[in-house]
This record gives structure tokens, C-alpha cells and sequence, in this order.
């Protein structure tokens, strides 16, 4: 995947409002690479020609092209507009607000078809155009990241410790069953398709007592009887019954995934896990997300520390660091992958959850060579 | 504020987690026995890594003993753990303090730990000092009699009124530190204001330390220590953290002669207006009044949260 050092165009397709495009352009600056092309995702969804589109905009273009996709993210307009992209939705079904967790696997339809539609036009281009394309993060790898199922099926697979699937539930009394069935009363429930905490729940039962638990940023707003369902920042346990069936029922229809709870390894009396960013399917970067509930993600008002604050002895590193080069070797082509790591509590035995394929959003994090940007960026021109 | 760290220190000793071939120093140091969540996965059982401890070279030296999280503690008891140590007391001649169930709440919150009849084991070890247990529900610590107990600790989210009457029924001569987290009613609470009378009645006068913690009558307790301020005039440390304590309870506590001659008066995790906190800041004795919260109110009514409800 290497290319000319001196003469690469860049591609960065994404939502240039996003400081996600903003950074990375700013580092590419910083690396003296001037051949840059930032594309809207916005844009190329309403194109009736993308093909045509890209080959104007390459015309000029001279050495090898790499193309980075970026978070499709914090764009209400083109959310929507990714979901009516799935062909799926029923007409003037858009009635839906911000934070609103709405028609999931219809968003992951839609933007499969719209990548891929993407990656078709820019091999035309390639062929036509007789440039080298090469992608920082492979379509296929991001959407088997994007897609929980598949990637823990694959972790697994290769032998990497990840979370246990229970077997696919239709509705909460399903769900109780196949939890009693498999002997896992602590799981967590997470959209298949989600990505950070949206539509994510920490659920636990003790079939002795017939007690439920349920912790979640997740909220139902019922107006005239209708339930909506949203994400909000703040996390709150549910313990009744009736309430915690209903976002269940209403997670699982989504379609999601249940897998067992691992519990997490604490320090300063909050348990915490573990965004390991790897280039190259090499660990680079590792913040710890640090909080008082089962969900750790940051913009729930958890924080941040570094590895070096947790204690972890040079053995213990040394296997978390070798079990996340493991997973990211099993998606060898993908520059960057931000992996999330649960520690166990005694024997701090790292457990692979998920890989993020736009998870190198990690501000104020450097290292020898700069940001999370600039080492994918070292990676290409070396 | 649930609990989300394991204990450090235990009674004086530095923690260490017992590990197969790993060398401890008993002396110094107290040993915690738990089942990992990936042990448990490979099938080890806290009976296996206990029987393994047992036939340490220094498990007759150790004095702390700490139980941790065991295999499926959501659903299971720590009870083959229990009837061994029992059953073999001279495996563990040194034994001096224990806590069983110490876990975090990832591991499994407080009131979703399943406890045993410690009857048989404090009969066993009649020489124990120490003696802590992490979760009320099953707890039966009936016919309690010793002549060395110096410290009780009972941690729930709720504590059953049997576990109360147990305790009124105990022969504890030389108890010195009486700690209860009584926790809420949703979560197995259900002893009554009479039964903590009887207990500041029975153990008043002898404890240094009194703690009636955690607890959703915060305020009725209070009112009873002020009501029977002959009956606790040993406690130096009184401890009523983590609860719901509001100025109802606290001025009771104010026009109370004892509270001027503690030590040390922890409030922690209350509900005390500002002008409270600082009449209590106010006495001459050291005061904890950190962690003030906020009631929630939720269709119309008030909530108010105790510090571990689940």
C-alpha cells in the first residue's frame, strides 16, 4: 500500500463542516501535502452521476490518489438523507428528531450502497483516469466495522477474546429465556449497527428475585400514548419492569445485538475501559474512559485519563498491546481502527468489544509523530 | 456512590490478591481469594482457588482473609467456600479478620449478592477480631457470641430485620466498632426504628465506633439517638453517612449533649440545607458534611436517594 512520497492526492471524503475533515486537512498541511480534495458526503449522496463527477475532479490530478473516508457523523441533514438513500424507507417517513434513534439498519443500508456506490465510481476512475487509488480505509473493512454482529463473529474466529453473543432475541421475554438458557444475566444490549453510545444498555436480571436493572442514556418520550426513543447525555437506570420491556422491545426491533458483561477493572473507585487507536495494526494511542456507570462513553460526562494513571504492570501492558495487534492484523488494510478494550478486574485480561473505524477522533493526544492524523499520515509517505 | 474499587487496605493490612505460585507476606499483608471473569470462564470456582490456598506453605500464617467476587455471584453463594473454612478451621489457625464478598459493583452491585448462614463458620473461628460481610440478601449471622469480636460490619443495599434482631441477640462483650449499612426498602430493608433503639441500647455503651449508615430513615435514627442519649455515651466516632439525613434529623442531633463529646461526627452523602451544614461546621468536634445532594423530584414527588440503593 505504498505510494509515491512525494506526489500523493489526497481524497478526504466526509462532511468538511466536521472537525474530524478539519483536523485531518490541518495535518496534511503540517506534512506539506498540498494535492487535497475534500468531498461531501452531502454532496456525492445527491449526485445523479458521481462518475462523471470524480473524473472532473481528477482530471488534473497527478501521482497516486488515497482516499480516506471519514465519519459520516453529526449531520442531521445527511442522516436523513442516508437513510432515504436505503431505498427502504416508506415516503415522507421523515418525521423524526434530533437524538431521535430511528430506523438503524435502514441507515446502515443506506450507507453501504452509498460507499459502495463511491468505491464503483473511483474504480471507473481508476481505469479511465489511469491513476492508482488506494484506500486508507478499505469499504468493505468499514462496514464490517460498523456491523457488530460481524465483527465480533470475526474476533472470534481468529481467536481473539471478545464479548460472548448470546443468540438473536425477538423481544424481552425472548431475551430473559436465552439469557437463563446461556447462564448470562449481565449483558449488554447495543444497536447492531450504533456507533458510539447510541441506543446502547447495560442490562442485568437476577432470576432468583425476578429484578431488573437497566442502565442506559437511552430515554422514551411518549406523547399520546406514542413512544419515541432517544439518545441522551445523561445515563439513567431504570429498575421497573414495564419501562425497561419497552426499551428493550424496542432496542431489539431495531435489530441488536446482546452480548455478555464483561465487568470492568476499576481504579480511583470508577471502573473503566480502553480506546487502544492503532496505524498500521499498531497500538499508538491509548486513552482510559473512566466512569461511575457501566457505560464509559466520554460525551456522557465521563473522563478521561491516561494509561499510565491506571497502574498496570509492564506484563499487563505488554498482553493488552499484543491482543489489540492481533485484532487489528485481522483488518491489516484499515490504516487506523480505534479498538474498544475492557481489562477484567483481577486478572486484567484485555477483551476486544469493538473496533471503530472512525474512532481516531482523539483530541490533544499525541505522540512522537503528532495526532492520531498525523501518524496515518507518517504511515502513507514512509 | 456505588461502590466501584476493591479495598486497598483490610484491617490494618495491605491487600494482596492471592494468585496461584505468587508468594505473600501474611505478616503484612491480607489475602483476597476471588474468581476472575475469565477463571470463571475456564471453570475455576472460589472453593477451587481456596482449597489451592490451602495448601499454601504460609495459609496457616495468614491472619486477614478477604472474600472477593465468586464464580456467577449473581446467582450463586459463597456457601461450599464457607462450609470448608468451617469444616477446617486448622488449615487457618491464624485467622483474625475476614470480609466476605468484597466486590465491586461491575462485579455485581451490592444487593444482588447472595450471602450464607455464618453460624457454623463464627463458631469455628471463635478467635475472630474482624468479621465483614458485603450484601445482605440470605445473611444469617444468628447465636453470634464471642469474647474477641472487636469489629461487625454488615454492608447491604437493604438490610432484613432478622439480620437486626441477630445482632440484638449477640454476646459481643468486646465489640468496639458497630457498623450497619441498612440501606432501602426496594432492596430488602425492612427492620424497624425499635430494633435500632435496642441496638444503640445494647451496644451503646461499649462501641467506640457507631455507624447506622446508608440508610433511608436517616433522620428516625437520629431522632432515637437523641431520645436515648444515656444509651450510646462510649461512641466517639458516629457515623451517619451515606443516608438521608435532612435538618429534621440533624437538629435533633444539635440538641443532643453527646454529640459535643464525639471525636468525630460523619454525615457525609445528606440532604442538610446550607445553614444546617454550617450550624454543624459550627461545633467544636471534626464534622463531615461533604457531598451535599440535591432531591429529585419525579412527578410531582421527592426523592431523596440514599448513597448505595442498588
Amino acid at each position: 500500500m505504498k505510494s509515491n512520497v512525494n506526489n500523493i492526492f489526497w481524497v478526504v471524503i466526509g462532511n468538511p463542516e466536521n472537525r474530524r475533515v478539519k483536523a485531518f486537512s490541518q495535518s496534511l498541511v503540517q506534512w506539506q501535502q498540498n494535492q487535497v480534495l475534500v468531498l461531501s458526503y452531502l454532496d456525492l449522496i445527491s449526485l445523479n452521476n458521481i462518475e462523471t463527477y470524480l473524473l472532473s475532479q481528477f482530471d488534473k490530478v497527478s501521482g497516486d490518489i488515497v482516499v480516506r473516508f471519514d465519519s459520516p457523523g453529526e449531520n442531521e441533514v445527511l442522516e436523513k438523507s442516508i437513510i432515504n438513500f436505503s431505498g427502504l424507507q416508506k415516503k415522507n417517513d421523515n418525521d423524526y428528531s434530533h437524538g431521535q434513534i430511528v430506523h438503524n439498519s435502514h441507515w446502515f443500508q443506506g450507507y453501504s450502497t452509498l460507499l459502495n456506490m463511491i468505491g464503483d465510481a473511483l474504480k471507473v476512475v481508476e481505469k479511465e483516469s489511469r491513476k492508482r487509488i488506494h484506500f486508507m480505509n478499505p469499504i468493505d473493512d468499514i462496514l464490517t466495522l460498523f456491523d457488530k454482529q460481524t465483527t465480533n463473529q470475526r474476533l472470534t474466529s481468529d481467536g481473539i477474546n471478545t464479548a460472548k453473543l448470546l443468540p438473536s432475541s425477538f423481544d424481552f421475554s425472548g431475551l430473559i429465556e436465552n439469557m437463563l438458557v446461556k447462564r448470562c444475566t449481565k449483558v449488554f444490549i447495543k444497536l447492531r449497527y450504533g456507533s458510539s453510545a447510541s441506543g446502547v444498555a447495560a442490562f442485568q436480571f437476577s432470576p432468583k428475585r425476578k429484578r431488573f436493572c437497566l442502565t442506559s442514556s437511552v430515554e422514551i418520550e411518549k406523547i399520546k400514548g406514542v413512544s419515541r426513543y432517544f439518545n441522551s447525555l445523561k445515563i439513567r437506570k431504570y429498575t421497573c419492569e414495564s419501562e425497561i420491556a419497552e426499551i428493550i422491545n424496542f432496542l431489539l426491533g431495531q435489530g441488536a445485538i446482546v452480548e455478555s458483561w464483561i465487568p470492568k477493572a476499576s481504579h480511583n473507585n470508577k471502573c473503566f475501559d480502553l480506546r487502544v487507536v492503532t496505524v498500521q495494526s499498531e497500538p499508538k494511542f491509548t486513552l482510559v474512559r473512566q466512569s461511575h456507570s457501566a457505560i464509559t462513553n466520554l460525551h456522557l460526562g465521563n473522563q478521561r485519563a491516561l494509561v499510565d494513571d491506571i497502574n498496570l504492570t509492564v506484563t499487563q501492558k505488554d498482553k493488552l498491546y499484543e491482543h489489540v495487534t492481533l485484532a487489528a492484523n485481522t483488518f491489516g488494510n484499515v490504516t487506523t481502527i480505534g479498538w474498544d478494550v475492557v481489562l477484567t478486574e483481577k486478572t486484567k485480561t484485555p477483551y476486544i468489544l469493538e473496533g471503530n473505524a472512525f474512532g481516531d477522533l482523539l483530541p490533544n493526544l499525541k505522540n512522537n509523530l503528532g495526532s492520531t492524523y498525523d501518524n496515518q499520515i507518517h504511515a502513507w509517505l514512509n | 456512590m456505588t461502590i466501584y474499587q476493591n479495598i486497598a487496605e483490610f484491617a490494618g493490612k495491605n491487600v494482596v490478591e492471592y494468585q496461584k505460585d505468587s508468594s505473600f507476606d501474611p505478616e503484612t499483608q491480607a489475602v483476597r481469594v476471588s474468581v476472575g471473569y475469565d477463571e470463571a470462564e475456564d471453570g475455576v470456582t472460589l472453593l477451587s482457588l481456596m482449597t489451592e490456598l490451602s495448601t499454601n506453605s504460609q495459609a496457616s500464617d495468614i491472619t486477614h482473609l478477604i472474600i472477593g467476587t465468586w464464580e456467577e455471584a449473581f446467582e450463586t453463594t459463597p456457601k461450599e467456600t464457607v462450609t470448608f473454612l468451617t469444616e477446617n478451621p486448622e488449615l487457618f489457625p491464624a485467622l483474625s479478620c475476614v470480609f466476605f464478598g468484597e466486590m465491586t459493583s461491575e462485579e455485581n452491585e451490592m444487593s444482588w449478592i447472595y450471602q450464607v448462614d455464618y453460624q457454623d463458620f463464627l463458631k469455628s473461628y471463635p478467635k475472630l477480631e474482624h468479621f465483614q460481610a458485603r450484601g445482605g440478601n440470605d445473611l444469617k449471622l444468628s447465636g453470634m457470641k464471642s469474647e474477641h469480636l472487636k469489629t461487625l460490619i454488615i454492608e447491604t443495599g437493604g438490610m432484613d430485620e432478622s439480620i437486626l434482631q441477630n445482632i440484638i441477640e449477640s454476646e459481643l462483650p468486646n465489640l468496639e466498632h458497630l457498623e450497619l449499612w441498612l440501606g432501602e426498602d426496594d432492596y430488602g430493608w425492612s427492620g424497624s426504628v425499635v430494633q435500632i433503639e435496642k441496638i444503640i441500647a445494647k451496644y451503646g455503651n461499649q462501641v467506640s465506633y457507631l455507624g447506622l449508615k446508608n440508610s433511608q430513615i436517616e433522620d428516625d435514627i437520629a431522632i432515637s439517638l437523641a431520645k436515648n442519649s444515656d444509651h450510646w455515651k462510649s461512641v466517639q466516632v458516629l457515623d451517619l453517612s451515606m443516608g438521608n439525613l435532612t435538618d429534621k434529623g440533624a437538629e435533633e442531633l444539635l440538641s443532643c449533649p453527646n454529640i459535643n463529646s464525639l471525636e468525630y461526627l460523619n454525615l457525609k452523602h445528606h440532604f442538610l440545607s446550607d445553614e444546617m451544614m454550617s450550624k454543624l461546621k459550627n461545633l467544636k468536634i471534626k464534622v463531615n458534611v461533604d457531598e451535599q445532594e440535591e432531591v429529585d423530584v419525579y412527578d410531582g414527588e421527592e426523592y431523596r436517594y440514599i448513597s448505595v440503593g442498588e
